[in-house]
């Protein structure tokens, strides 16, 4: 049964790009793909020109999963969770990178000695996206992969994660890609739209367009979920907390 | 349903942990009320104090009255007949909700017969008649197991399972946490229709104000444990008073808003800081030390609901 069919992409340099989709659509079979998890049957997948290979994709290219926490060893403190990706990919590391890499995410040094299971939803989000950025290059454009690991979330705590990786874009050089079953955080944020629909690309578009014009049916039905939730809160309102 | 200074607190080795304090609310017949807070604010726990669900070293203070019958402290066999018969819960997580090995048809048969007292053939037809309503309407779908079903169409199942008694008030807690958009919404639609044909109340727990943006006739927004507003749906997540409110508000007017094809995107409003840990609260306003708009009374005693027009706020600022 094929899963992902037919799908042509591009993702350029420190650009962002949502593939949104109902469940089963095939947006994380997808992701898988490019991260390397899953080989694909047929076609190609390019980085920087070259074929993807497994020595370096690691390296370049990183997903963090649909429940970050599900994915940190609840046993391991969270400077043991954060060295273990630099020990499996040869790094140097040292407590004060250590505390330096927590710091970059917004964690305090006093977190480094917690269990990874007294941590927040939150504090574990950041902690998965130190991991992955522990791994990847630095100094080279690089891709990070976003499997809805923000739906679970609190708002305030999506709010605060968002504002995080768009600080982070241009210092580490990291290209976004977001799976997401929902427009509207892929509205905000992603330079690019591609509607995934049973395992195809139906739609791609910039989010104004995709928004103002949508054309396949799928697509209108997004829209409409999305803009039926927003209908209420986006009139008015008070002004931002000052904070 | 009418709950009075309902208190939840929760005997540690490390203490007591107070998860629910002072909150009052009452439904009345036919409204839907929208219960809106972010993670471990005590939505959850509230919940499952009305149904007398808590584990045991749970201490619940205050009441909860249901019709002319006080269910906190009431007997086992008071609350069986309550539970799923007079007020029923639509959980979170429908694939842990539902037995793999019976056919759904048969769960829903269940219900009814720990409820009411009819015929083998007369369970049947009502199971489908009520698993018709809920969208599911071949008997392949209605003879499934749970593991081949969608999570939408699970959801539905636990809908059925919640109104097939005609209960006059449904709990909903996060129905649509594990949907993708367009489902939520067909869920939402159809819970919405269900508890209004049936003329019961509804109330729906969730942490997205745009869900009870979409249904609610009034909501209550808790945090850390305690109501900070409430009021009519359109007027509290039009124009909050309360800062937490705003806060919550501001995020996601700012993702609906955001929209810009530009590569340099904007900044979300945030509200700085993580929740407060019950085993240490803040001795004045539970909001206090993320508030933007903080003065040095906050900090002195939790201020109480004070009533502004259609709703109430718990805040220094509305206390004049």
């Amino acid at each position: 049964m094929p899963a992902v069919a037919g799908v042509d992409l591009e993702l350029r340099a420190k650009h962002c790009l949502a593939i949104v989709g109902a469940s089963g659509s095939g947006k994380s079979t997808l992701a898988r793909c490019i991260a390397g998890l899953e080989q694909p049957t047929s076609g190609r997948i390019q980085f920087a020109g070259r074929e993807l290979h497994a020595a370096m994709i690691h390296r370049r290219i990183q997903l963090i999963f649909q429940d970050p926490g599900a994915s940190l060893n609840p046993r391991f403190r969270v400077a043991e969770a954060l060295e273990e990706p630099l020990v499996i990919h040869g790094k140097n590391f040292g407590r004060e990178e250590t505390v330096e890499r927590l710091r970059q995410v917004g964690l305090a040094e006093s977190m480094a000695e917690r269990l990874t299971s007294q941590l927040s939803g939150g504090q574990k989000a950041r902690l998965a996206l130190a991991r992955a950025l522990a791994a990847l290059d630095q100094g080279h454009p690089n891709i990070l992969i976003l499997d809805e690991s923000l739906a679970s979330l609190d708002l305030s705590v999506q709010a605060q994660m968002v504002n995080l990786l768009l600080d982070l874009r241009k210092p580490r050089q990291l290209a976004y890609i977001l799976i997401a079953h929902d427009l509207s955080l892929a509205l905000h944020w992603a330079g690019e739209i591609a509607v995934m629909y049973q395992g195809q690309i139906v739609e791609r578009n910039t989010p104004h367009m995709l928004l103002a014009d949508p054309r396949h049916p799928h697509t209108k039905q997004l829209v409409a979920a999305s803009l039926e939730k927003e209908s209420l809160t986006t009139e008015g309102g008070g002004g931002r907390p000052g904070v | 349903m009418r709950i009075d200074r309902l208190a939840v607190s929760f005997q540690l080795e490390r203490g007591e942990l107070n998860v629910v304090r002072n909150l009052s609310l009452s439904i009345q017949r036919g409204e839907i009320v929208g219960l809106l807070g972010e993670s471990g604010c005590g939505k959850t726990t509230t919940a499952l104090a009305i149904l007398g669900l808590l584990a045991a070293n749970a201490v619940v203070k205050g009441s909860v009255r249901f019709h002319q019958t006080e269910l906190r402290g009431a007997a086992g066999r008071t609350l069986d007949k309550i539970r799923g018969g007079g007020i029923s819960l639509v959980f979170q997580e429908p694939s842990l909700s539902l037995n793999p090995v019976l056919r759904v048809v048969n769960q829903v048969e269940q219900v009814l017969k720990a409820h009411q007292s009819l015929s083998v053939a007369e369970r049947r037809d009502r199971a489908r008649n009520v698993l018709d309503k809920v969208g599911l309407h071949t008997e392949r779908l209605q003879k499934s197991y749970p593991h081949e079903l969608s999570g939408g169409q699970r959801q539905r199942v636990l809908i059925a399972q919640a109104i097939v008694c005609d209960p006059s008030l449904v709990i909903a807690d996060e129905p649509t946490g594990s949907l993708d958009a367009v489902s939520a919404r067909e869920i939402l639609g159809l819970l919405r229709d269900l508890v209004h044909r049936l003329n019961a109340s509804l109330l729906l727990i969730t942490h997205d104000p745009r869900l009870s943006a979409t249904i609610a006739d009034r909501v209550l927004i808790m945090y850390a444990g305690t109501i900070v507003e409430s009021g009519p749906a359109s007027e509290v997540l039009r124009s909050p008073s309360h800062p937490y409110t705003r806060g919550l508000l501001c995020c996601l007017r700012d993702l609906g808003a955001g929209v810009s094809d530009s590569s340099d995107k904007h900044h979300l409003g945030v509200i700085e800081g993580t929740a407060p840990d019950f085993h240490s609260l803040p001795p004045g306003c539970s909001f206090e030390p993320r508030c933007g708009e903080r003065t040095a009374a906050c900090t002195q005693s939790e201020p109480g609901l004070v009533q502004v027009g259609s709703r109430e706020v718990r805040c220094i600022l509305h206390a004049q």
